[in-house]
């Protein structure tokens, strides 16, 4: 991906996963993987937290959204302990 | 012609038969509506990451075609009706649909799947001969190497 690399202070900027692996894929039928990109209670993990590239980080929420709407992710879940 | 991808969710305490039916009937509709479904993909039984219509589990199938647009409604409002569709989704993949192109992925995964099953009737003959040359002793131990294989499979 062609883009500007910002720097805000010397600390350590997370880089997209996506963008630094093509050949991970953003799909809502691949629960394992946007789990990664949600908290154990099924929030999706906000950008400035993720460090996804706003492209992907676009896609990744659609896809969770899906997920959810077929039951594969949780809108909410519940406590487990 | 649009390119579409529909998972549905089928009651998961009805038979293997019967949900094979359901699968068979929404297929056979699409192909009415002069669709072409380029592949037919079911999960299984998968438990649900929450309680739909009181079902913690569900058996997913996933189509993957292209049709026109009425089709897809037609489809979408009988699962509505059907009591044993307990959710789905369809998700507009593109604009076009390339048939040709869809045939000869279908017909490649076909050739794959008959491939597999040739390389592995070969190779269960091969090691059954191999077993055949190296343990002529027992009967007994011989039943029991089969065993292990079966596992390991």
């Amino acid at each position: 991906m062609a883009g500007v690399i910002r720097r805000r202070s010397w600390g350590r900027r997370k880089v997209c996963r996506f963008c630094a692996d093509s050949s991970l894929a953003i799909d809502y039928k691949d629960p394992r993987t946007l789990r990664y990109f949600t908290t154990e209670r099924g929030k999706i993990i906000p950008r400035r937290t993720s460090g996804c590239c706003a492209k992907h980080q676009r896609e990744l929420t659609e896809a969770i959204k899906r997920a959810r709407a077929i039951a594969l992710m949780p809108f909410a879940a519940a406590i487990s302990s | 012609m649009r390119h579409y991808e529909t998972v549905f969710i089928i009651n998961p305490e009805i038979s293997d038969e019967e949900t094979d039916a359901v699968v068979e009937k929404y297929s056979g509709m699409l192909g009415e509506g002069g669709a072409f479904i380029g592949a037919v993909d079911k999960w299984g039984r998968r438990r649900l990451a929450y309680t739909v219509k009181k079902f913690n589990k569900g058996f997913y199938v996933l189509f993957d075609y292209g049709a026109s647009p009425e089709v897809v409604a037609e489809m979408e409002r009988n699962f509505k009706i059907d009591d044993n569709v307990i959710r789905f989704l369809t998700v507009k993949q593109g604009e076009d649909y390339d048939v040709d192109a869809a045939k000869a992925a279908l017909e490649a995964r076909a050739a794959k799947r008959a491939q597999a099953e040739d390389e592995a009737a070969q190779s269960a003959a091969l090691r059954a001969r191999a077993d055949d040359e190296t343990e002529d002793e027992d009967q007994d131990d011989d039943e029991m190497d089969d065993d292990n294989q079966e596992y390991k499979d």
